[in-house]
């Protein structure tokens, strides 16, 4: 069961957090990707992505946050076979690159849309792959780690925001 | 019906490939591909009824392939396009539409949103 007590959230982490959680609950939906649980929710003191398949998007703008997703080898190539229509075992190195950067592309997307803030802009996607790389990037503020738990397997997304402007009047 | 899918990435074209077929569209033939620029070479040498596209991609994006297309020779011009992206924003959708573009598609999508979108280009 989720235990959001543990962790206190500022609104717009609140805000980000939820829309995140529709996002992958909206992938998941246009996939037939049934039994996803949102089940954890930390704060970790850096931004460090390890899993075997990795993507990350930076957002400017009103937000500025970096979005990384982690996940087994596993887990990556089921939703891309599933969301390709092709066999995993026939799927490439590049069509796995290409899938993680989709993927956290689409995430990221519906993240922005569902969350309404004010002008956003999505860098593109970067993919990561390989089980022995970890990336860190030096963050100054804790790192938010959601935990979801789909056909046993883990994908983790880690959420950093570095700066969020004020709303401007608008006239 | 021939459509052309136009999008940096081959995995999203993939997916719109599987989605058109499990909406149920009958479709003849699928043209590919990566950027506007190369969407443009593909239609000075192959007739086509719908464009899906992307909006950013590298060399010529989705934005400019419209207005390319839309101030193009009569064989394309009239070619509808429908976006398919991440960027649900009014203002790019608003641009998008005043380019001339047909229609909008946010992903994730399913079968049944592409059905309702595109059902009007394929009678």
């Amino acid at each position: 069961m989720l235990n959001l007590n543990v962790v206190t959230l500022s609104p717009t982490q609140q805000k980000l957090v939820h829309s995140l959680e529709i996002a992958i609950g909206q992938l998941m939906d246009s996939e037939n990707v049934v039994g996803v649980v949102f089940s954890g929710l930390e704060e970790m003191s850096q931004f460090v992505l390890q899993g075997e398949l990795n993507g990350i998007v930076h957002l400017s703008g009103q937000i500025s946050a970096i979005i990384g997703l982690s996940m087994s080898q596993n887990l990556g190539r089921e939703l891309i076979a599933q969301m390709t229509g092709l066999s995993a075992d026939m799927l490439e190195k590049e069509d796995m690159m290409d899938g993680v950067a989709e993927l956290v592309n689409i995430v990221c997307g519906a993240m922005k849309s569902n969350a309404q803030f004010g002008p956003i802009v999505l860098t593109t996607p970067v993919a990561i792959l390989g089980g022995e790389i970890t990336a860190v990037w030096k963050t100054t503020l804790p790192t938010l780690k959601l935990t979801f738990e789909i056909q046993e397997e883990i994908l983790n997304i880690l959420l950093y925001i570095e700066d969020e402007k004020k709303p401007r009047n608008v006239d | 019906m021939r459509i052309l899918i136009v999008d940096d990435s081959s995995v999203m074209r993939k997916i719109i490939s599987r989605g058109l077929r499990q909406a149920g569209f009958k479709i003849d033939d699928i043209l590919e591909a990566d950027d506007g620029q190369k969407a443009l070479d593909v239609l000075r040498d192959h007739t086509c009824d719908l464009i899906l596209s992307d909006w950013n991609m590298p060399v010529m994006d989705g934005l400019q392939l419209v207005k390319s297309v839309r101030s193009g020779i009569p064989e394309i011009k009239k070619i509808p396009i429908v976006m398919v992206t991440t960027e649900g924003g009014e203002s790019k959708v608003a641009a998008a539409i005043e380019a001339g573009a047909n229609g909008h598609i946010k992903k994730p999508f399913t079968p049944e949103i592409l059905k309702s979108t595109l059902d009007k280009f394929f009678k």
